[in-house]
């Protein structure tokens, strides 16, 4: 079963019973408006303007009965003979005009000669809280709108065409239903955009690759409502439309009563995340970010599976479950992941601006993960009070380059963090940043140190010697003999737990008569220290 | 034996000889004293004296000497080694 696609998109209804759907001329007002059922996207008409002699402008108004707008993107297509016709997006070629009843205007300069692609119908989509670029002395009341105006500026030749077709209100789509046999999709989502009755502009499919304008929800909120979606491989972009910061959003939603919520991006396979979607925006430097929310935990299954996200918004994780997981994920030059305590094990975050990823409890699940030049890589808001630190587990965390790699925000008295670094994990005692003047300790690791691939040929009466010690003053780490047989091969090997806190360069040794004594330097890491000697008779040694 | 009559200055890093019976050693015989002097738990944290550069031939590394008194107690095979300074 595909996936139900619905949306909250609506037209406007015209002031006489017209629609803003275009496939009449009932109230449309402008520039020789005529219906055209040829040349249209959606519906079964568009409306044209047309002028024998040259203008400079191209008018089509439709007279609504008073709508609010507040909070909601216009929706609307738009054509013309030659994009060489308008002006500039500066100068305002292409514009959304919004009216009241007492003819107080707005309008927002969308596009213009210099960005629109091509001269064919295209969507474009406005947010309402988005600052007008011109207006009338008062602003339109945005909660009673009486006319939708898309009006074109520049030089027009005599019997050049603009067109206009489905002008809508909204702000999302939503995909639910399907199964596991037969999963709800992105492709479930394109198929519904393309119906031409629908033709809501929110997404369209350009080489292979999603384009987005709009919000869009996975899952129910409707009591019963099951929801099965799952998609790989799939590149979806959210375009730098007029859109304010905080708009985009791809949300993971659920109710209390349905049998199956389960929503996936990419394959399991083992337990590594593969062919997943990648989430970007168009541009790294536009004012849209998108947000990934996946909070809601009806939702009884997740999968973030071998996914990306590029410049994204806030990433909002659910809580603990064995059945919510985002693995082999890589989150470049986003906003801060609020990962909750959902599973985020070999993960990358990259070059992220500011925060990372925020920890905020010792229960956290971010295992396995790198955090590569971001300028704070982990965020701790939460600490413990003086005598009761806060003690967070980073498990194979691995850091490299950036400015912090720990950022303790917590505030007085609560802001005593200890970190206890497992597995390797090993950031940088001089990347710590106390950010309201808390506190917060690398706890001292036991890491492994082991000389290996020794022999006497004579244990257990003897064993070989086994030696490090610091470069810096020769002071001793571990003196003892290779005393462990491992292996098939007869070889021996001296191991110890070393109590690392710092990375420490180191001579090793190891030696016994009737062998070349072996010596070479090395590095205590926060991973520990194993040496393999070169091993080998002393043909001139003679007992 | 030799190891009575071959003393290892550990801190000048320093071989000499004191022995009363004037006994001549081999060089080899000297070579396999001190790597089984050198891989003592005690002495591990002294760097080796001596390397083979053959069968025949040997070197004082890392800084040691040898005095030239102690030389004169010594046979068969050569052995390159700096004078002490003192």
């Amino acid at each position: 079963m595909a996936g139900t696609v619905t949306t909250d998109l609506a037209f406007f209804t015209g002031a006489t019973g017209g629609s803003s759907a275009a496939d009449a001329i009932t109230d449309w007002t402008g520039t020789g408006l005529v219906l055209d059922t040829v040349a249209f996207v959606q519906g079964t008409g568009s409306i044209y303007t047309y002028s024998a002699p040259s203008t400079t402008s191209r008018l089509a108004d439709f007279a609504c009965t008073s709508t609010s707008i507040e909070n909601k993107v216009i929706y609307f297509w738009f054509a013309l003979g030659k994009v060489g016709f308008l002006d500039t997006k500066a100068a305002g070629g292409l514009r959304l005009r919004v009216e009241d009843a007492s003819a107080n205007y707005g309008e927002w300069y969308v596009a213009g000669s210099d960005t629109l692609p091509h001269n064919g119908f295209i969507c474009h989509a406005v947010h309402t809280s988005i600052t007008f670029d011109a207006q009338s002395a008062t602003a339109p009341d945005k909660a009673a709108i009486t006319k939708i105006c898309v009006r074109a500026y520049g030089s027009f030749p005599g019997k050049a065409y603009t067109w206009v077709d489905a002008v809508r209100a909204g702000t999302y789509l939503q995909i639910k239903a399907g199964t596991e046999a037969s999963p709800a999709t992105l492709g479930d989502l394109y198929t519904a955009e393309q119906t031409v009755a629908n033709q809501w502009g929110v997404l369209s499919k350009i080489g292979g690759i999603y384009f987005v304008q709009g919000q869009l929800f996975i899952g129910s909120t409707t009591a019963a409502e099951d929801t099965y979606f799952k998609d790989t491989s799939q590149v979806v972009v959210f375009k730098n439309a007029l859109i304010p910061s905080g708009f985009y959003e791809i949300k993971v939603q659920g109710n209390s009563t349905a049998t199956t919520q389960k929503v996936f991006f990419g394959n399991k396979s083992g337990t590594a995340g593969i062919q997943g979607v990648s989430f970007r925006c168009e541009s790294g430097s536009q004012t849209p970010k998108f947000k990934f929310t996946a909070t809601d935990t009806y939702v009884t299954d997740l999968g973030v599976y071998g996914s990306g996200f590029v410049a994204a918004d806030t990433i909002s994780l659910p809580a603990y479950s064995t059945t919510r997981e985002v693995l082999n994920t890589s989150f470049e030059s986003c906003a801060e992941v609020l990962p909750n305590t959902c599973i985020v094990t070999n993960c990358n975050f990259i070059s992220s601006s500011a925060r990372a990823i925020r920890i905020s409890s010792a229960s956290h699940n971010v295992t396995s993960s790198n955090f590569i030049s971001c300028q704070t890589a982990v965020h701790h808001d939460v600490g413990g009070a003086t005598g009761s630190h806060l003690k967070y587990d980073y498990n194979a965390l691995k850091f490299t380059g950036g400015t912090y790699h720990i950022e303790n925000s917590a505030v007085t008295p609560n802001y005593y963090i200890d970190i206890d670094r497992l597995n390797g994990s090993n950031p940088d005692p001089a990347k710590i940043y106390n950010s309201n003047g808390g506190s917060t300790t690398l706890l001292e690791i036991g890491v492994p140190l082991e000389i290996n691939g020794v022999k006497t040929g004579t244990e257990p009466s003897n064993y070989v010697r086994c030696r490090i010690e610091k470069q810096s003053d020769n002071s001793t780490i571990m003196n003892q003999e290779a005393q462990t047989s491992y292996g098939t091969e007869g070889f021996y090997k001296a191991t110890m737990s070393y109590s690392y806190t710092a990375d420490v360069p180191v001579r090793v040794r190891a030696r016994y008569k009737g062998y070349l004594p072996f010596e070479s330097t090395g590095t205590i890491t926060s991973g520990g220290l194993t040496v393999t000697a070169v091993w080998q008779a002393d043909p001139n040694y003679t007992p | 034996m030799i190891a009575n009559d071959f003393k290892i200055d550990f801190d000048k890093k320093k071989i000499s000889y004191v022995g009363k019976n004037k006994k001549v050693y081999s060089v080899i015989e000297l070579y396999s004293f001190l790597q089984d002097t050198f891989d003592e738990p005690e002495n591990m944290k002294y760097e080796i004296p001596i390397k083979a550069l053959s069968s025949t031939q040997y070197k004082l590394i890392n800084g040691w000497t040898i005095d030239e008194q102690a030389r004169k107690y010594l046979k068969e095979g050569i052995l390159v080694a700096p004078l002490p300074s003192t």
